[in-house]
């Protein structure tokens, strides 16, 4: 019996080492316990780039920043509100992209945005057409991704593996970084900035390729009508509704909502006006005018600049910085509240200085160049 | 306070387990006082309310038993008013918390046919395990009143009914199984191979709960989750949400009761075994001399022999048979769905009597089918009724046997769309992904029937608790530790060590047991 005993002891202790230092391990990188990470990044005097690679529902952690900071501005969405960045503005700032996939992904943000005390002043609400197509269930979003683990876990350490075999450079996490973290932050040299925003530096440097090369992934999305990309000819009604009274709170809690349509790669937009499949996009703007509600329409990017934007953009739906800063600029020619809070030198500084560009220079570049990722012939 | 949590695991069990054996040394009194107050404690963890009603329930209880069992002058002319007032008694306040609200809704249906204004429910919350602590009880009742048993000491009457390891899901106690130990010296005394013998059921159970029955559960609730949004299953993802069911239901269950008897082990008391691997029967009889051995065995000696068992007529055999097993069902829960559960099984186990007894005697035709053949049509038959057991309404059933059956088509992958030309129009295939776009983040259709096949092979292959632990917790008839051959098993005492490492990574998500409902 005493070597029975002994060998459960044994299967015990190595097993239970092995768990120690592998939680050690995830723990160091940024993948257990969220207030370390967002502190750590609050903390840190060099800027630290994070995301999880276990994760990728990125609400607790966006709204964990938005608890610490307290911020003035913010800019809610999709991953398309991402790339708004903090320096775009003179007052505190942070972003809340990946946030809200649809109406009651915007619901839940408005309900717990209510109940903290100190609220932002102004909202920018970066919409996506599809949360309100007919054809796209209401509740799509409704199932969550896996909750941020505060504790080690089987399922925790199985993603973790399945993240690090699933990428080859895996030897970068031997020394783990200072200044990323996350499994996919260092692992693809990407990840949220301390106030939110997304810096891609892999895919711009090509060091990863892009998926989305010459826009032919989003292409491909629009036409076989997949996903998000579902045709239809109607916005949903109640939808419109709901987003209707989700603004009203918005207002009614005293923060002054501008809500913003981002644009889409131009070979995209041309693609969507021609093929005609998509009537629920002109509907869904019919039904908020008939509504009043006041919405800027940047979904054509030509109505931010009549030059080639192409070398602007990620991939087919995703604008870089520069964009963004396009649509500050934008927004704040037509809003005057928004307009006190941009940082306008900055913002012609930094469209005339990277024009042309998805990434506009920044400390996580490390000096390298942006390249022509997406391989569509513009200069960088 | 469940099994598989942080606080029972890394605090209230360390803590008793020290206590009573520590107390234990100096006296059984204060070790019994010990074990019951902790029993109680963590009975009343996190909900106080129904305490007072276990409490009363057992003083009352032993009151009658008291009552029952007196051998003074002049006792027997009222034991029989006794034992039906004890047993009434304990029906109605099963009855009430469990039942009411399930007769008020039968009685609103006829009401609402009838055009009358329905009745308001009751609002009464169920006490956990009060299915569990009645029935214990009933069955005291029943033997004191047949003079089999004779309990004096209030003290072990009150640990018998509380000991915590079974009193909130089983297994169902008989007294002359607990008293005669909590009367014995050696039981307040540490014994290592119970201790190890305990580990050994602890850790099978929580990993055949916490990795098993907690994962594959994830599909059987998506299955029905679908079905309360509208949606219709097909035919993959129907029975991959009724077999996970299946699996999900044995971990759970099976694994909660090797964990009650794991526990009891490391405080010296044996508690029977209460399944032994019922997925390998191959007939419904064998499957519920397999299946919730406790509760089977309560049934058959508490109500379908005092309902005359066999002895009455093949007619009234297999009656008896459909009415024990319709109340078995009744004391799952208080739907008609469980009733129809129950019912089901009684019809199984009488058509599996009266083909046994019909061809017992033909040289043609086999009294039993072939090994295979009878698994099959067992493990069919049990998964189809299991739909009942699982499903909210009757409708939700329907729902799911429609996809069974293939009545509301078969959603294949889409990568498989133009590769099975050869497959008939008729099945309404639809290459639109086996669960479509209702399956999380997180979960896979290959995951899910991945896991049904695992969960197959594991009930089919492995040896369960009873087999590992079975022969030696004996321990009374002369095995010294030493001659244990499990003790000799060194491989498997390092993959036990890691499995619990591993079940305890599994905690993080705490789930409750299915029979805590019950």
């Amino acid at each position: 019996m005493k070597s029975f005993i002994r060998s459960f002891g044994a299967g015990l202790c190595s097993s239970g080492l092995i768990v120690l230092a592998f939680s050690l391990f995830l723990y160091r990188v940024g993948e257990i316990d969220l207030d370390h990470v967002v502190a750590r990044q609050q903390t840190s005097t060099k800027g630290v780039l994070f995301c999880s690679g276990i994760n990728h529902d990125f609400y607790a952690y966006k709204y964990s920043i938005y608890r610490t900071l307290q911020p003035e501005a913010i800019a809610i969405g999709s991953s398309r509100a991402m790339e708004m960045r903090r320096r775009f503005f003179k007052t505190s700032f942070v972003n809340l992209g990946g946030c809200v996939s649809n109406v009651q992904h915007l619901e839940r943000l408005v309900s717990d945005i209510s109940v903290l005390p100190n609220r932002p002043r102004l909202a920018v609400l970066f919409v996506d057409f599809w949360w309100f197509n007919d054809r796209i269930s209401s509740d799509s979003g409704k199932y969550q991704a896996v909750e941020y683990p505060r504790y080690p876990s089987l399922s925790l350490f199985g993603y973790a593996i399945g993240a690090v075999a699933a990428h080859p450079n895996w030897g970068r996490l031997i020394p783990i970084p200072n200044d990323r973290l996350g499994l996919m932050g260092i692992l693809f040299n990407a990840g949220f900035d301390r106030f939110g925003s997304f810096y891609d530096i892999s895919t711009i440097t090509g060091e990863v390729g892009s998926n989305d090369v010459q826009f032919k992934t989003t292409e491909s999305g629009f036409e076989k009508g997949e996903g998000r990309f579902v045709p239809g000819r109607y916005a949903d009604p109640r939808l419109v509704s709901r987003f209707a009274l989700a603004l009203d709170r918005l207002e009614s809690l005293g923060i002054h909502t501008i809500v913003v349509f981002p644009p889409l790669a131009p070979p995209i937009c041309k693609l969507v006006a021609r093929s005609g499949r998509f009537g629920y996009i002109g509907d869904l703007k019919t039904q908020l005018s008939n509504r009043h509600l006041s919405f800027m329409d940047f979904s054509d990017p030509q109505t931010l600049y009549s030059g080639d934007l192409r070398g602007e953009f990620f991939d087919g739906f995703h604008g870089g910085d520069v964009i963004y800063a396009r649509i500050a600029r934008a927004i704040a020619q037509q809003n005057t509240e928004f307009r006190q809070i941009i940082d306008d030198d900055y913002l012609n500084r930094f469209i005339r200085e990277n024009h042309g560009r998805a990434l506009g220079s920044t400390e996580y570049n490390e000096g390298r160049r942006e390249v022509d990722f997406l391989k569509i012939g513009v200069e960088k | 306070m469940a099994f598989n949590s942080y606080e029972f695991l890394f605090g209230f069990l360390p803590v008793v387990f020290c206590g009573y054996f520590f107390l234990g040394k100096w006296s059984q009194l204060l070790a019994g006082i010990w074990l019951s107050m902790a029993s109680l404690f963590f009975y009343g963890y996190g909900d106080l309310r129904a305490l007072p009603l276990l409490v009363s329930s057992i003083v009352c209880n032993y009151y009658f038993g008291a009552r029952l069992s007196s051998s003074a002058p002049g006792a027997g002319k009222y034991r029989r008013v006794y034992v039906y007032i004890a047993i009434c008694a304990n029906l109605t306040v099963l009855g009430f918390f469990k039942y009411a609200n399930f007769l008020i809704r039968t009685i609103n249906i006829l009401l609402l046919h009838a055009n009358y204004p329905p009745i308001d429910e009751v609002a009464v919350a169920l006490p956990v395990g009060i299915s569990f602590f009645t029935f214990t009880q009933i069955a005291f009742l029943a033997d004191c009143y047949q003079q089999k048993v004779r309990e004096q000491k209030f003290l072990h009457y009150g640990l018998f009914v509380t000991y915590f390891p079974h009193l909130v899901a089983g297994p169902i106690i008989h007294h002359s199984q607990m008293m005669p130990q909590f009367a014995r010296a050696s039981t307040y005394r540490m014994d290592p191979a119970k201790i190890c013998l305990g580990l050994v059921a602890f850790t099978l159970g929580l990993a055949k709960k916490v990795i098993l029955a907690d994962w594959i559960g994830q599909y059987s609730d998506l299955l029905f989750r679908n079905l309360s949004q509208g949606v219709a299953p097909t035919l993959i993802n129907s029975w991959t949400g009724a077999l996970a069911y299946a699996f999900q239901i044995y971990y759970d269950f099976s694994g909660y009761s090797d964990m009650a008897v794991g526990l009891s082990l490391l405080f010296g008391v044996v508690l029977p075994i209460n399944f032994n691997s019922p997925y390998k029967a191959t007939d419904i009889i064998d499957f519920w001399r397999r299946w919730h051995i406790s509760l089977s065995t309560f049934l058959r000696d508490y109500l379908y022999i005092p309902l005359g068992g066999n002895r009455l007529g093949g007619a009234r055999r297999y009656l008896n048979l459909i009415v024990t097993m319709l109340l078995g069902g009744l004391w799952h829960g208080a739907s008609w769905t469980f009733v129809l559960w129950g019912g089901v099984h009684g019809f199984f186990l009488a058509v599996n009597h009266a083909w046994r007894k019909l061809f017992s005697r033909s040289t043609r035709i086999p009294s039993s089918l072939p090994k295979v053949v009878g698994w099959g049509v067992t493990s069919v038959s049990v998964v189809f009724a299991w739909v009942l057991f699982r499903a909210g309404t009757l409708r939700e059933a329907m729902d799911v046997y429609r996809g069974m059956l293939g009545m509301n088509g078969i959603a294949l992958p889409v990568p498989l769309a133009g590769r099975v030309h050869f497959l008939p129009a008729w099945l309404r295939i639809e290459f639109i992904g086996i669960w479509n776009e209702s399956i999380p983040a997180g979960m896979s259709a290959t995951e899910g029937i991945g896991l049904v096949i695992l969960c197959t092979v594991l009930s089919l292959i492995l040896p369960n608790t009873a087999d590992l632990i079975g022969t030696e917790i004996r321990l009374d008839q002369g095995n010294s530790a030493g001659q244990m051959p499990l003790f000799r098993r060194r491989k498997l005492a390092f993959g036990l060590g890691v499995l619990f490492v591993v079940s305890i990574l599994s905690l993080h998500r705490v789930t409750r047991f299915i029979y805590f409902q019950f």
